[in-house]
């Protein structure tokens, strides 16, 4: 009798799966304008991204590279932005800069004639950030097979954390990029080839967060603005320290830049939305959707719907290089001043590249 | 074998074949006696008789031993002597095949035969039944006869049994006890007495004075005629008053298709017009194009807030405890308020057994154990259940990563006890449900709920009875956010339902029935508690929305008038007031700004004050016009308000959904419905035909936002668009009662729409567009199909097909700088799911039909959705990682279907 119930049992629970959906004759608008834009106090360059939004499923990029984009801010400096045939319009911080507090609005003016104007953003003090440290612990990732089928791989990794406070009133609303180049030191050792050792130094560079929409938001605890320990990412280490019988690794560490956007509550709400959407929260229920609109208007025609956000965001930038013990299962961790934040995937024998960080 | 053995195996047989002695027209030859005796007991004498002639009698010898008795004839017919012997004896005698003669209790005989002994003293005369007292004969004009329905064979009451004086516009249906009256002028009448599964009773009666009328009737000998669907007499459906209204008793509730195991009473009523589900299991049911949160579920009285375990894998009900449901979609009885839609009467089985069962069954998911007995005979009796579930080690078997973490368990319990006292009687009923659902580490669900009634029934005289009931009803939702360690928290949510129902009914005016009563309810909610998980102090600060009070309070009167023979009129009217009392926080918004953001301004209400009062009457009409004796044509108007409502954004309610009262924002849910329908039943009775059109108008409808966040939201009302809702359609039935093949034949045409208003762009969906709700499924047909190829092996199938239910699609998508993409989707509803059919088939193996077998299982083998029908429950958009299941895209729609292929299904039920 259990062995009939555990079949049956299993011929129920195989059978409910999810699988794609194809949704046919879509009835799409293919002229939706997307803007989507930033400002920020950091030294890059504002730029604005304009296009059509696209049809669902669809790839092609419908860039919009003959707008007429203009910001502003509330001082009375106004700035039009340069575009490119990719539809990225951009000014640079000499001829338009920005400063915390002020007030900060962009137009877009399409060859079809209409006119669309954002919301005044006011961009908020620079945040702060305490902290930001590790502890060990496993990165579990859900990884499909050939088939399809999700198998769990955990990884050994230190958890990157941060810590915020201000002693604002106003609710802080953060979202954070974070980068990290992961840097190994390795040893080739002597063999009747290669009679002398030396060093191989590789670096891969990557994000450890899989969305922008990364963010959270402060509690107010005892008169202070507080984020006590926000999860930013992983940084996965290699638990088998031996990989070939001709190379040693020596150490194992990653150069982490973060970058923390002090951001408005509107901004806070829309890439909400998006975080919602990517991990269709309470799908099994099949909620009302997660509607995203954004912050501009069409000026000339109101009923007209236009997509994108354009944000005004203080930022601050951090770089932490980290360095694993795994004798000690414990990590090293200390703060770089600068760090050339471009470098990509490389690997140099002999001599460690200038950004290399030694512990 | 003795005779008294053989007399109640006689008996059996005589249950089985009623009318064995009268399909044999060939009379015996008539023995005629000559003999005398004194002082003999009786039951030497018919030993005596047995040896002279060629006769036999059956009895049981300590019956008759105490009598003596003289005789003196001669050549006289036997049946004669009998009958002298008899007439002042608590006994008689039926005469079956040749010479045999059969002596039972003259009440017993009397129930076998469906008749009742002639007390005006005509001994031996079964075909009339004297009612009253022959020296009150001509006293009054008009006279009431009440009595009581039970099952001949374990005295339990029958609820719904209908009684029929012919020639008249007199009929009666009994009571959840079994009672009956009816006003009549003296005189002699044929009454059938018919209930579902029962062999009719028909009955010729004098009527001479005041009087009781016991009947007995028995169920139908041939098992498979229990198939029949629906708990109704053959032509209820066109006789009574009532409209749209769905029954059903635990013996056609154990008919129906299950689909993981076992029966599933809530479910089985989709089968029904005009009754649908969002999806394939989803919780509770959508009638007439309304929510669920529209229906008012009550189990002995006392409401239910949630009706499904395991998010609606199977409904909160043990099939084995319910006797009896009612589900009112159209034309709800003024006694009943509460909800805009419907109300389903849940009836726990309440009767008086004589001796103690237990019955059972093992599932996949579950297995349940029910003991009912009496405690003392004929006073007081109880019924206790359980049910246990274990999906749990089902989930730990399956590949799906998430599922495999996953916990998921529940219970039901339910306790009964009635106790019969004089003209009274007090039941007491208890119920308790739990469910917990661990979703990976990301989730935990923990719901619950307890209900509770005492109800007291007395009957005054025969045609005044009232009933108080007290009822509670507690539901909680725990649920736990997991998924960041940083940041975990918890949510707890109550609603609590406190009630008490006064009601009388009163028939002593000829061709009425007259009720009405009284009801005060309390409500509390606590609409949510967040507080921080384990030492995340700093990351999830405590917060608690404030708790809401309110009182909803209603008159009403309802009476049943028999017009004419033709023309019946049931008029009904219930008053309702609500006040929702302080502590209450009322907000002001700026009307340049309307409904949205912060509030401008706010108004606190001190506790026991009236923050916010809702008034409204609630007329109840149906009118029945009997074209001829097997078709009618009936109408109805409805109108019902809903103070309580369930704010759910999504299309599949969730268990953490808020019930909220209304306030100054959310005002009564209104609906307005008017129903006309056609009733037509053919051959006898065996074919019920039925058309039946409805439209309803619901005002105050609430819709959500995009984007809406209901969830520890204080200002709530900002979450929501008041909107208007129609729902209209039309709906046909043809069923099949009787015979090999049998089965019905439900379609439903229908459309439910929503509109909002709004003057803000946030106030309107669709631009305020008329748009379809998640319940609009145009088309919805159900075939069911039963073939009995002996009295214990019944092969069934299942056909449904609907439309497909609305859903929001996505219609274009947005490239963000990171990689990822989001996507922009249609106006409300714009798009639909394809449609929905499959097909079910079961063999049934009923359970041993001898007497004596003690241990009597049943078994059920079924095949759900035999062609492997991918039915989509919900559709949704998500980030994945690619893989050969995306076609390698990161960015798709999926749907999820719970039953993708052939499912079989075992079930084993028992009896003891």
């Amino acid at each position: 009798m259990k062995n009939i119930l555990y079949i049956i049992g299993l011929c129920f629970l195989t059978i409910s799966c999810q699988e794609v959906y194809n949704v046919d004759d879509l009835d799409a608008d293919k002229t939706i304008p997307v803007i989507q834009g930033m400002i920020t106090n950091g030294d890059e360059p504002t730029t604005i991204k304009v296009a059509y939004a696209q049809t669902f499923g669809e790839t092609v990029n419908r860039a919009i590279n003959d707008a007429e984009v203009v910001i502003s801010d509330n001082q009375g400096n106004k700035a039009k932005l340069v575009g490119d045939a990719y539809g990225v319009y951009q000014v640079s911080k000499a001829d338009f800069p920005s400063v915390p507090g002020r007030i900060y609005s962009v137009s877009v003016k399409l060859k079809t004639g209409d006119m669309f104007i954002s919301d005044s953003v006011a961009m908020p003090m620079t945040p702060v950030l305490d902290s930001i440290y590790g502890r060990p612990s496993t990165n579990n990732k859900l990884i499909p097979n050939l088939n399809g089928e999700e198998k769990l791989v955990q990884y050994p990794a230190l958890e990157l954390m941060c810590a915020l406070s201000t002693s604002d009133k106003d609710r802080m609303y953060n979202r954070f990029v974070v980068k990290a180049i992961s840097q190994k030191l390795s040893s080739r050792v002597s063999s009747q080839k290669n009679p002398f050792p030396y060093n191989i130094y590789d670096w891969t560079s990557s994000s450890l967060l899989e969305t922008d929409a990364n963010q959270v938001a402060s509690n107010m605890v005892n008169g202070m603005q507080v984020v006590a320990s926000k999860h930013i990412g992983y940084l996965n280490y290699e638990t088998v320290v031996k990989t070939d019988t001709t190379t040693d690794i020596v150490s194992y560490g990653w150069i982490v830049t973060a970058y923390v956007y002090r951001t408005s509550a509107q901004a806070f709400d829309y890439y909400s939305k998006i975080e919602k959407q990517l991990s269709a929260q309470n799908h099994f229920f099949d909620p009302v959707p997660s509607q995203i609109t954004g912050n501009f208007k069409c000026v000339n025609n109101p009923q007209k719907l236009v997509l994108g956000f354009f944000e005004a965001n203080s930022q601050i930038k951090k770089y932490m290089a980290f360095y694993w013990v795994p004798l000690m299962k414990s990590y090293v961790k200390k703060e770089l001043s600068n760090f050339v934040d471009t470098v990509q995937n490389g690997r140099q024998t002999h001599q460690a590249p200038g950004f290399w960080v030694n512990f | 074998m003795s005779h008294f053995k053989f007399a109640r195996l006689l008996l059996a047989l005589l249950l089985t074949f009623p009318i064995v002695s009268s399909m044999y027209g060939q009379s015996p030859p008539e023995v005629l006696y000559t003999g005398k005796e004194s002082q003999i007991p009786l039951s030497e004498f018919l030993l005596k008789v047995e040896k002279q002639y060629p006769v036999k009698f059956y009895f049981k010898p300590e019956w008759l031993v105490n009598y003596k008795v003289d005789v003196n004839a001669t050549n006289r017919p036997l049946r004669e002597v009998l009958d002298r012997l008899l007439y002042d004896k608590p006994y008689a005698y039926k005469q079956i095949q040749g010479n045999s003669y059969v002596l039972l209790p003259k009440d017993k005989l009397a129930i076998l035969y469906g008749q009742m002994v002639d007390k005006s003293g005509s001994y031996g005369d079964f075909t009339t039944i004297m009612v009253g007292n022959p020296t009150d004969a001509g006293k009054s004009k008009i006279v009431t006869v009440k009595g009581k329905i039970r099952d001949g064979k374990n005295e339990e009451p029958l609820i719904g049994a209908i009684l029929q004086i012919e020639n008249t516009r007199i009929n009666a249906a009994s009571d959840n006890m079994g009672n009956y009256s009816f006003s009549i002028a003296p005189g002699i009448y044929t009454i059938t007495a018919s209930n579902m599964g029962y062999e009719l009773g028909t009955y010729k009666v004098k009527i001479v004075s005041n009087g009781e009328l016991m009947l007995d009737l028995y169920e139908k000998s041939l098992k498979i005629d229990e198939i029949v669907i629906l708990a109704q007499r053959a032509d209820r459906n066109v006789r009574n008053s009532q409209m749209s209204i769905v029954e059903m008793d635990s013996r056609a509730i154990k008919r129906l298709p299950s689909l993981v195991g076992e029966k599933d009473v809530l479910k089985s009523f989709t089968m029904m017009p005009g009754v649908k589900s969002v999806g394939e299991f989803g919780s509770g049911i959508n009638v007439r194009g309304g929510g669920d949160d529209q229906n008012l579920y009550l189990i002995e009285d006392a409401p239910i807030f949630n009706t499904s375990h395991v998010f609606g894998l199977m409904s909160v009900l043990n099939p084995d405890a319910v006797s009896n449901v009612t589900l009112y979609k159209g034309h709800i009885p003024a006694s009943f308020g509460e909800r805009a839609s419907s109300v389903m009467d849940i009836q726990i089985r309440d009767n008086a057994p004589k001796e103690l069962h237990a019955r059972g069954g093992i599932g996949v998911f579950d297995s349940r154990l029910l003991f009912d007995g009496p405690i003392i005979k004929d006073k007081l009796s109880f019924k206790l259940g359980g049910r246990i579930g274990y999906p749990n080690w089902l989930l730990k078997k399956t590949k799906d990563y998430y599922l495999e973490h996953s916990d998921a368990d529940f219970y039901d319990m339910n306790a009964l006890l009635n106790w019969n006292y004089g003209k009274n009687r007090f039941t007491a009923f208890y119920y308790d449900s739990y469910d917990k659902f661990k979703y990976a580490s990301e989730l935990a669900y923990e719901y619950k709920s307890k209900l509770g009634s005492l109800t007291w029934n007395r009957f005054w005289t025969s045609s005044l009875s009232s009933s108080m009931v007290l009822s509670y009803s507690l539901y909680n939702v725990r649920k736990d956010d997991l998924l960041d360690t940083t940041r975990q928290s918890r949510l707890n949510l109550q609603t609590q339902y406190a009630g008490a129902k006064f009601s009388t009914k009163y028939t002593a005016f000829t061709g009425h029935e007259l009720e009405a009563g009284a009801q005060v309810i309390n409500y509390e909610s606590n609409p949510g508690e967040k507080t921080p998980l384990g030492l995340n102090l700093y990351n999830v600060v405590s917060t608690k929305l404030n708790t809401q009070k309110a009182y909803e309070s209603a008159l009403f009167i309802s009476d049943n008038y028999e017009l004419n023979s033709k023309i019946t009129l049931n008029v009904g009217l219930r008053y309702s007031l609500y006040a929702l009392m302080g502590p209450y926080k009322k907000y002001v918004y700026s009307s340049a700004t309307g409904v949205v953001g912060l509030a401008a301004d706010s108004v606190q209400y001190a506790s026991g004050k009236i923050a916010q009062q809702y008034s409204g009457l609630e007329p109840r009409i149906s009118v029945k016009y009997q074209l001829l004796p097997e078709m009618s044509i009936k109408a109805s108007y409805n109108r019902n308000y809903q103070y309580l409502q369930l704010l759910s954004n999504t299309s599949i309610a969730t268990p953490n959904d808020i019930w909220k009262l209304s306030d100054a924002f959310i005002k009564p849910l209104k609906s307005d419905q008017y129903v006309l329908g056609v009733y037509r039943n053919f051959l006898g009775n065996t074919m019920e035909t039925s058309v039946e059109f409805y439209y309803k108008d619901l005002q105050n409808m609430q819709e959500f936002r995009n984007d809406a966040v209901v969830e520890m939201n204080s200002h709530v009302e900002t979450a929501l668009v008041n909107a208007k809702g129609q729902n209209y359609g039309v709906e046909f039935m043809i069923k099949k009662n009787a015979g090999k093949i049998d089965g019905w034949i439900s379609y439903t045409y229908s459309h439910a729409y929503r509109q909002t208003s709004g003057r803000f762009d946030f106030d309107q969906i669709n631009k305020n567009k008329r748009f379809p709700s998640s319940y609009d499924k145009p088309n919805d047909l159900t075939i069911i199909g039963n073939y009995h190829f002996n009295k214990r092996i019944v092969l069934s199938t299942n056909f449904s097909y609907s439309s497909g239910r609305p859903v929001t699609q996505p219609e274009n998508s947005v490239s963000l700088a990171d990689g990822n993409q989001y996507v922009l989707f249609s106006d409300r509803n714009k798009y639909r799911l394809p449609d929905y059919h499959r097909l079910d088939i079961s063999l049934s193996i009923d359970e041993s039909l001898r007497i004596k077998k003690k241990w009597k299982g049943s078994w059920t083998f079924a095949i759900l959705n035999v062609y492997g029908r991918r039915n989509p429950y919900s559709v949704f958009y998500k980030k994945a990682t690619p893989s050969i299941n995306n076609n390698y895209r990161a960015f798709s729609m999926y749907d999820m279907y719970l039953i993708g292929s052939p499912m079989p299904v075992i079930t084993y039920n028992f009896l003891f």
